[in-house]
């Protein structure tokens, strides 16, 4: 509740003086025999205990008291204070009367009014039609009877449709055409669904409406509605005490000496404002820029920090500032890029704010405190922030400047902000970005000569020949070994080769040597193909066993021929043997492969 | 064996000037001159695995169009070449996961992954080969004589174990591991139905991603892209082969 009743009294006085002063008027010098005038003392100065006015005798007049209205201000340490004493008068006599000087005993200096003169006449139209004498303040035509009313209270607004979070100005408009009596009571409306922001300072003026001239006290209040939707802002009330000119005394009315010593002749009204209805827009979903927290109006931001050469682990005060036009209050504060780098604390925030014109303006400060980890050149973004700016009906973006600091290492020893003493400091990731560059390439030569290996390719399938080879001899000698007469008839004629070649070999030095192993090539070649001892094989059962086969009486023949003709050289033989050896080397020869093919397994 | 012992002895000494020369101007930031200078590495030595990881840093520290593909194509050779390096998994996952992609696929464990590419395609080729000569020889031996069956059955076993080893992992490396891999290297490739600008576009695939090669007609190329399982074509100078 505002004191808007004291303030409001100052429509019936003269502002208070710093000085002391007591100063007297009359709210008209002509007046009818039957009409009352109103006097108004006002006494000012620089102490709150002003002493009240010493009224002269005024024997052309009636007098009655209406009351006494206080103001005290206090600017700059110096109090300033006045007092309103008001008086009505009612003439006795047709004439000219003269109020005489009104005294004060201010601050121990006696202060006096001018005196004023009064004309009194017979009828009302004739204090309507006489001039003012000169020197005397023309009392306003007024006409017979005033169209306005008394006293009347005005609500309005600047505009009837805003944005959510828009500036609305609210004017309540007092307006009396009357001197007021005592105190006023003000209740303000009821301003639900808004955030109201006082708009100082109180205007006073004068206006002509209605007929009447009426002295004005307006108040302003900036509104920021909360929510869209219809919003009322209920009436706003005013109670005061204004002059009763028909105070209809009832001499029999049982409070009519009150009414005629003391308020008697003061009535008690109440006026109260329409409600006023603003339709609030919701803020456009299309357009919204990211990262929009709901600020509305015209704003720019900057950021500062308090220290661009900071040491590794030491504070730093990074200041975002937002200035404008808007709720400043209710601005949230400006996203910081999130960097790993820095460690951030929470943000504290200020508001400076000014209400020029009638628009509540200024900055917020946004301070947050933030501790680089590393040193290093340390860069802070370009720090974005959006709004919705009402009178193009569109989002708008500002942006900081980037800041660079250069962050030098931290004192040795030094614990780093944050760090509590006693625990070991962790090891935290600061940011992510790619490893260094290899200064030199390692030597690999296995995984060289792998990789050489792997590009010979098919090549590399060379050893199967090898194991294949291998395997087919495995299997071809466990054949043998499985079936070893088999084994001795294949292998028969190369046993016999064998030992032919060694005989070719004896045959120069020991002939019968060489005709022993012809002999035992001969007869081992029959034993393996026929499966008999080599050692017990006679040449008889050789040929029976031959011929039981179906061999050719030809060759059995020549088997004979040579079987005896190396028994001959073998046993009978004396002298040089060396040609029939050889020949016999021949024969042997020829019959064991006639012989190999003959006969069959 | 006589291949074994001759890529031992014909291993190529390295030329480490050119690359130290390459990764001082890395270092002192002129990443435009490490690029042309590690490629000069590249085109003497294309199995020098540090010039091709190097060469992605420049790509990736350079930035600007095309730069990612190009980062993540030679990060791609590397892993070729060394699979189970940390700091080319690491800088290949990175780059890929800014392309939307990862080292490693979704539901596969990290260290399967690694395991898995352990050995790069022709160290895994040249042990399956290797155990094959050790199984051939050994086998050879045990079939040729008896008498040393006892001794080599343990040791022709083991080769032949190692070998039916390497050929599966061989072989399922084969089945994974894509073939005809390939990056996008321009921002918002469009997939098209057909080898042309007539054909309506499918869909727009991010710089970086990995595609597969299909095939080939004239300036377009025929890619599917791995992670969606998208196909269509694209021009082929969008496409860096790996």
């Amino acid at each position: 509740m505002k004191a808007f009743s004291l303030l409001l009294s100052l429509i019936a006085a003269s502002a208070a003086a710093q000085e002391a002063a007591i100063s007297a008027s009359v709210n008209k010098t002509v007046v009818a025999l039957n009409e009352q005038i109103v006097l108004t003392v006002t006494i000012a100065g620089n102490t709150a205990n002003l002493p009240g006015p010493q009224l002269p005798s005024l024997p052309n007049f009636n007098v009655y008291g209406s009351g006494t209205s206080h103001s005290m201000q206090m600017i700059n340490g110096q109090v300033a204070s006045s007092q309103i004493h008001t008086y009505v008068l009612t003439p006795r006599f047709v004439g000219k009367a003269v109020i005489p000087p009104i005294y004060a005993d201010i601050n121990g200096q006696r202060k006096a009014t001018s005196p004023i003169e009064i004309q009194v006449v017979r009828t009302a139209q004739q204090a309507g039609s006489i001039p003012q004498p000169p020197g005397q303040p023309q009392p306003p035509a007024q006409p017979q009877q005033a169209a306005g009313p008394a006293v009347f209270v005005t609500a309005s607004v600047d505009k009837a449709k805003a944005f959510v979070n828009e500036q609305v100005t609210l004017t309540v408009r007092f307006y009396a055409a009357v001197p007021l009596t005592g105190g006023i009571q003000y209740s303000a409306p009821n301003l639900a669904g808004f955030i109201s922001e006082d708009l100082p300072p109180e205007r006073q003026g004068a206006v002509t409406m209605k007929g009447r001239n009426y002295r004005y006290s307006e108040l302003k209040t900036a509104l920021f509605p909360t929510q869209p939707g219809r919003l009322t802002i209920s009436p706003a009330t005013i109670r005061c005490n204004i002059p009763d000119n028909n105070p209809n005394l009832d001499p029999f009315s049982h409070d009519f000496f009150e009414r005629f010593f003391n308020q008697g002749l003061a009535k008690t009204v109440e006026v109260r404002t329409d409600p006023v209805t603003i339709d609030v827009l919701p803020l456009p979903a299309e357009g919204k820029l990211a990262g929009f927290s709901g600020a509305v109006g015209r704003f720019k931001i900057s950021a500062a920090v308090d220290n661009d050469k900071p040491k590794a682990g030491g504070a730093v005060t990074l200041s975002l500032t937002v200035e404008g036009a808007g709720d400043l209050k209710a601005l949230s504060a400006p996203a910081i890029p999130a960097n790993p780098s820095i460690r951030v604390y929470d943000t504290v925030s200020s508001v400076s704010m000014n209400k020029m014109h009638d628009v509540v303006q200024g900055s917020k400060v946004f301070k947050t405190v933030i501790v680089p980890r590393a040193s290093g050149e340390l860069k802070i973004p370009s720090i974005a922030y959006s709004y919705f700016d009402p009178g193009s009906r569109s989002y708008k973006e500002t942006r900081t400047d980037p800041l660079s600091l250069q962050v030098a290492p931290a004192d040795p020893g030094q614990a780093p902000v944050g760090f509590v003493s006693g625990q070991a400091p962790g090891v935290s990731a600061l940011g992510e970005d790619i490893r260094h560059i290899m200064l030199g390439e390692r030597s690999r030569p296995v995984s060289a000569a792998l990789s050489a290996l792997a590009a010979l390719g098919w090549l590399n399938l060379a050893p199967l020949t090898l194991l294949a080879g291998a395997v087919s001899r495995s299997v071809y000698q466990e054949r043998l070994s499985l079936d070893p007469a088999g084994a001795r008839f294949r292998a028969a004629l190369g046993a016999a080769r064998g030992k032919i070649r060694q005989a070719e070999a004896q045959l120069a030095s020991d002939s019968r040597k060489a005709a022993g192993l012809l002999s035992d090539a001969l007869a081992g070649f029959l034993a393996d193909k026929l499966g008999l001892p080599a050692a017990t094989l006679s040449l008889r059962d050789a040929i029976e066993r031959l011929r039981t086969r179906g061999l050719a009486g030809q060759a059995l023949d020549e088997l004979k021929a040579v079987w005896e003709g190396l028994e001959i050289l073998r046993f009978a033989g004396a002298g040089d043997a060396t040609a029939e050896a050889a020949a016999l080397i021949t024969r042997v020869r020829s019959l064991l492969e006639s012989l190999e093919e003959a006969i069959d397994r | 064996m006589i291949a074994l012992g001759l890529a031992l002895l014909l291993s190529a000494p390295l030329q480490a000037s050119t690359l130290e020369d390459a990764n001082r101007q890395y270092e002192a930031g002129s990443f435009s001159g490490a690029i042309a200078a590690y490629q000069a590495v590249i085109a003497k030595e294309p199995s020098n695995a540090a010039a091709h990881f190097n060469l992605g840093n420049a790509y990736y520290k350079e930035g600007g169009p095309g730069s990612l593909g190009r980062a993540i194509a030679s990060y791609e050779r590397a892993f070729l070449l060394l699979p189970r390096d940390g700091n080319v998994r690491y800088n290949l996952d990175l780059a890929l996961r800014k392309a939307g992609e990862t080292l490693v696929p979704e539901g596969t464990p990290r260290s399967l992954h690694l395991i898995f590419h352990w050995l790069s395609a022709g160290e895994l080729a040249g042990l399956h080969w290797l155990a094959f000569w050790a199984l051939c020889l050994l086998g050879s031996a045990y079939a040729w004589r008896r008498s040393w069956r006892e001794r080599l059955f343990p040791y022709a076993a083991a080769a032949a174990g190692a070998w039916l080893f390497f050929a599966a992992w061989l072989g399922m490396r084969s089945l994974i591991d894509v073939k005809d891999l390939g990056v996008i290297t321009a921002a918002n490739t469009e997939g098209r139905s057909g080898p042309g600008l007539q054909f309506p576009v499918g869909f727009n695939a991010p710089e970086g991603r990995r595609v597969t090669i299909l095939t080939q007609r004239g300036e377009w190329l025929e890619v599917g892209v791995l992670k969606e399982g998208l196909r269509g074509w694209v021009p082929v100078k969008s496409i860096e082969r790996i």
